[in-house]
């Protein structure tokens, strides 16, 4: 029977040579595989894919087609998160359609950049923060 | 009547609690400094962060190298390079031995590339001295090539990763040299020609860059504007064209050919990565 003594006494010396290699710190150049170019991450709209009624999934429909094909277009960036096209499909499906709409109007109106203070900042993406 | 038996309770629980303040010995900062030593040995991140920063704050400055230059670690595996960097420079101006300076400069510099900052890792390694050991060297130098070629200087970066490679493998400095020969006559697509392309017809400089998708895109829905601009000039007014379609004509065709220079920069800089994954390899693990 090893005492108990012997096996701390062990453990704690491998304990202590463990600690040491780690402060030899190597380099690998293949972690910097992504300091010269970063891959874009392409946008997921989650949201728009569980959908619950014939409503959601046509205004669901809509958005996609017009974040693929007319919004990718354009040069322009919404001052909000989440932006308006968003905000408008989040808002049907939060709401309902005729709240759901009158709110998304709502936004299209104060989606100006006239009142920053009136919202908070999203410090990584430095937009304002509105959500239905 | 006086009760003894209570009072001779509350005389036992104080000679009770008189011993065990005299037995007992809180954890001192030695004992917490072991403790996060051992967290982190054992990969209790947030828990050795926790026991090393206490010491930090108590202590009286005994173990902060170590202490730091472990912090460091943790959040370069936490991934907050920022954090990382921070901690390593502090690590560095703490170390009393000139390798500890140097390893931390390093890690440093390291982080602060990973938190795209190259410019700022270049200031750190070329503040350090020229008559370093060879090992430091050439992880000097290698990480000044990756920072300079990040900022876009490829010719500082040729030079850089020269230095480096020619340390401990000499044979291998013409390759990298014809590796930077193929990137500079990388000129294909140029985001200059893109957008002009795009100017004068919308999607062409999509096309030009090799994505058709967003051409075909740009194209139909820039032309689709313009049909709908005449038809409603034809049918009603210009001035009823000009205030409903101008607008919109205006967005899509000035973003359809920013686009196809964002569109062409992007492929400019994926060929120029296939070369510096190339320039990467070139190097074993140093």
């Amino acid at each position: 029977m090893i005492p108990m003594k012997t096996i701390s006494t062990i453990f704690l010396f491998l304990l202590l040579c463990r600690s040491s290699s780690l402060f030899g710190q190597n380099i690998d150049p293949a972690e910097f595989s992504q300091a010269f170019y970063k891959t874009p991450e392409k946008p997921r709209w989650e949201f728009a894919k569980n959908n619950t009624n014939e409503v959601q999934l046509i205004f669901s429909g809509l958005f996609l087609f017009y974040k693929f094909a007319i919004s990718s277009q354009d040069s322009n960036k919404c001052s909000f998160h989440p932006s308006c096209s968003e905000y408008g499909l989040l808002a049907v499906k939060k709401h309902g359609t005729i709240f759901g709409m009158l709110a998304t109007l709502d936004r299209l109106q104060r989606c100006n950049g006239i009142s920053p203070e009136l919202y908070e900042v999203d410090q990584q993406k430095m937009v304002l923060i509105d959500h239905p | 009547m006086p009760n003894f038996n209570l009072q001779l309770k509350r005389i036992l629980l104080f000679t009770a609690s008189f011993l065990l303040n005299w037995l007992v010995v809180a954890q001192d900062l030695e004992q917490t400094y072991q403790t996060g030593k051992a967290n982190f040995t054992l990969g209790n991140y947030q828990a050795a962060a926790l026991d090393l920063e206490r010491v930090i704050f108590f202590g009286a400055g005994k173990y902060d190298a170590e202490i730091f230059e472990m912090l460091g670690q943790i959040h370069q595996i936490e991934g907050d390079f920022n954090r990382s960097a921070s901690c390593f420079s502090q690590a560095a101006d703490f170390a009393i031995i000139p390798e500890d300076f140097l390893r931390n400069k390093i890690a440093q510099a390291s982080n602060l590339i990973m938190a795209d900052k190259p410019m700022l890792a270049k200031i750190e390694l070329l503040g350090l001295n020229d008559n370093i050991p060879d090992s430091f060297q050439v992880k000097q130098f290698f990480l000044l090539g990756v920072s300079e070629f990040s900022a876009g200087s490829f010719e500082e970066s040729r030079k850089a990763f020269n230095r480096a490679i020619s340390i401990n493998n000499p044979a291998s400095a013409a390759r990298i040299d014809s590796l930077f020969e193929t990137l500079k006559n990388i000129k294909h697509p140029n985001p200059k020609t893109a957008r002009i392309l795009s100017m004068i017809l919308p999607g062409a400089g999509q096309f030009y860059s090799g994505d058709i998708k967003n051409g075909v895109n740009s194209l139909l829905l820039t032309g689709g504007f313009i049909t709908v601009g005449f038809m409603v000039a034809i049918n009603y007014s210009l001035l009823d064209s000009f205030v409903s379609i101008i607008p919109w004509i205006q967005r899509y065709y000035i973003g359809g050919f920013k686009r196809a220079g964002n569109i062409a920069e992007d492929r400019l800089l994926q060929k120029q990565d296939e070369i510096y994954q190339q320039i990467l390899l070139s190097f074993n693990r140093l």
